[in-house]
């Protein structure tokens, strides 16, 4: 993937070009007063965009959170970025009807299994840093599990057994 | 006393349905104010006049409408790219003030004090219009708007010198102050803007213990029109000094929050700057003016064409987007009244009131038109220029 470029449109706000692998780009134009547009870029014709989506801030952070690449990153960022390639840090709810509530992190197995570890848990608002084995997980609770993508594949999977 | 309210109130219910008219016909609100302002004319205002209360509102709105200008000066936007910047903003100049100043000279039959303030109105484009149909037309990712954009901040660093310059000249009276007035004004508002950053370091210390939002908003329009009153005294212009101030607090990282806070004062003010320049002007003097308003119309719509072609060249851009910028550059609006306003109150002729009138309403109408049609317009030039096939028809 190629870097994004960032540049300033004095009076406007900050545009993010990025040119995708498959030969188009995007560029995304932040206004200073929130707005985003999104401006899709034939490779034919770099000159206009061919499709251009205007997006409040509250559905820019939506997206963002969709894409979760979420890329609107202040530069001073980028470097630890790179550094915690391949890692992925998720924040999982767990649902009253979730197979895990009411059993404990050891009794599950959950690093052995699928590889992904649960470094924290929020409950009712308050942290539980790096908690035991013989923590029992609670419906409601929320799990903030670190590890690579095909852990998460494998933790999603052995969450949704039954 | 007792009809003062209903005055203002009807003023400002002008302001109101100016501002409502522009937002439903999605029209630039300037030129609709300066309309409002011409029909409502002397025979509602006469007795605010008097008071004089009208034209104070309105010295805010220049204080304002000019510290927001210095505020959104950035020296880093200005030295980002700057040879090139430099080089498309001195072609925009060299173009586009020169046929100013024919304008003014050849045109108006003014003296060469009134050619140099049109030359300024006719150089400069109106960066808040132009960003806003930037945003209106969604061509903010255009390969064209990088040029457009840097073109406007070489434009504002420009007409903040070239104000303090005329503001001098025309405040100042007669032959030795004449020459030194807008030398020193001149190098004040460029040691401002070289060590803003140093100077803004006390600012922002001050700024950062002020919580309350109140305070904020009391304290810098305090600040504002000290500064302004100061400036005043020592003959610089009371617009000048809110430039100046911008300039300083635009290095403070608090330029949002004060932006923010100050931007419903600046809307206020401005408007009733932009109604009660419309009440200067006498209707019998539009007549006298409607004809060479609108060859300079075509002439500045030209030169801007031109200038977009030439720059867009130079920045490697292809013939239709380079013609897109060039259309889009085209309307005039804010500081082109600002300096009318300017030469209307140092007593030079009326007409420049008059003529800037119906000039910035002209391209205002067909500057807007142009834009939003600009991308069907080049391509059709295109079409023209390079005929589908070799073939000739006919």
């Amino acid at each position: 993937m190629r870097e994004i470029t960032e540049s300033k449109l004095p009076g406007i706000g900050k545009k993010y070009d990025l040119e995708c692998s498959s030969g188009e780009s995007l560029s995304i134009v932040v206004h200073n007063s929130g707005t985003r547009e999104i401006h899709h870029f034939d490779p034919e014709n770099r000159e206009g965009p061919k499709a251009v989506t205007t997006l409040t801030d509250a559905e820019a952070r939506k997206v963002g959170a969709i894409l979760s690449g979420a890329y609107f990153k202040p530069r001073v960022i980028q470097d630890v970025e790179l550094a915690v390639e391949g890692l992925l840090i998720e924040w999982i709810e767990l649902r009253p009807e979730s197979r895990l509530a009411g059993k404990t992190i050891g009794e599950l197995q959950i690093r052995q299994r699928t590889g992904v570890t649960i470094v924290a848990i929020v409950r009712a608002g308050r942290p539980i840093i790096n908690p035991r084995p013989d923590e029992t997980l609670r419906a409601g609770d929320t799990l903030v599990v670190i590890g690579d993508e095909e852990g998460f594949a494998r933790f999603r999977r052995f969450a949704s057994e039954s | 006393m007792p009809e003062t309210f209903l005055e203002v109130g009807i003023a400002f219910a002008g302001i109101a349905l100016a501002s409502l008219v522009a937002a439903q016909l999605r029209f630039p609100s300037i030129p609709l104010l300066i309309v409002a302002g011409i029909l409502l004319g002397p025979a509602v205002m006469s007795a605010v006049d008097e008071l004089r209360l009208m034209q104070v509102f309105a010295g805010f709105g220049i204080v304002l409408i000019l510290f927001f200008l210095g505020l959104e000066f950035s020296v880093g936007d200005l030295l980002s790219g700057a040879r090139r910047k430099v080089l498309n903003g001195l072609l925009d100049f060299a173009i586009n003030f020169s046929l100013g100043l024919a304008v003014g000279l050849l045109l108006l039959d003014l003296s060469p004090l009134g050619a140099l303030f049109v030359a300024g109105i006719v150089y400069i484009s109106s960066s808040g219009l132009i960003a806003r149909l930037i945003f209106e037309l969604q061509r903010a990712a255009r390969v064209e708007t990088g040029l457009i954009l840097s073109i406007l901040v070489f434009e504002d660093l420009v007409i903040a010198g070239y104000l303090a310059v005329l503001s001098s000249v025309s405040g100042g009276t007669e032959e030795a102050a004449s020459f030194l007035q807008p030398a020193l004004a001149l190098g004040i508002v460029a040691a401002t803007i070289g060590t803003a950053r140093f100077i803004s370091r006390g600012a922002q210390r001050l700024l950062e213990r002020i919580v309350s939002d109140e305070l904020f908003v009391v304290a810098i329009f305090a600040a504002l029109v000290l500064v302004a009153g100061l400036a005043e005294m020592v003959h610089i212009s009371s617009a000048i000094g809110a430039l100046l101030l911008g300039l300083i607090l635009a290095e403070t990282g608090h330029v949002e929050r004060i932006e923010q806070r100050l931007r419903p004062v600046h809307d206020i003010f401005a408007g009733v700057f932009f109604l009660h320049f419309g009440l200067t002007i006498r209707l019998e003097n539009i007549q006298a003016v409607l004809a060479a308003a609108a060859v300079a119309a075509i002439i500045s719509i030209l030169g801007k064409t031109a200038t977009g072609l030439l720059a867009g060249r130079i920045a490697g851009l292809s013939f239709p987007a380079s013609l897109t910028a060039g259309l889009t550059l085209i309307p005039r609006g804010e500081f082109s009244i600002v300096l009318a306003a300017l030469a209307v109150s140092a007593g030079l002729s009326p007409l420049i009131g008059s003529f800037t009138a119906v000039y910035i309403l002209i391209l205002a109408v067909a500057g807007s038109l142009l834009a939003r049609e600009s991308l069907r317009i080049a391509a059709w030039v295109e079409s023209l220029r390079r005929p589908k096939g070799n073939t000739t028809s006919g």
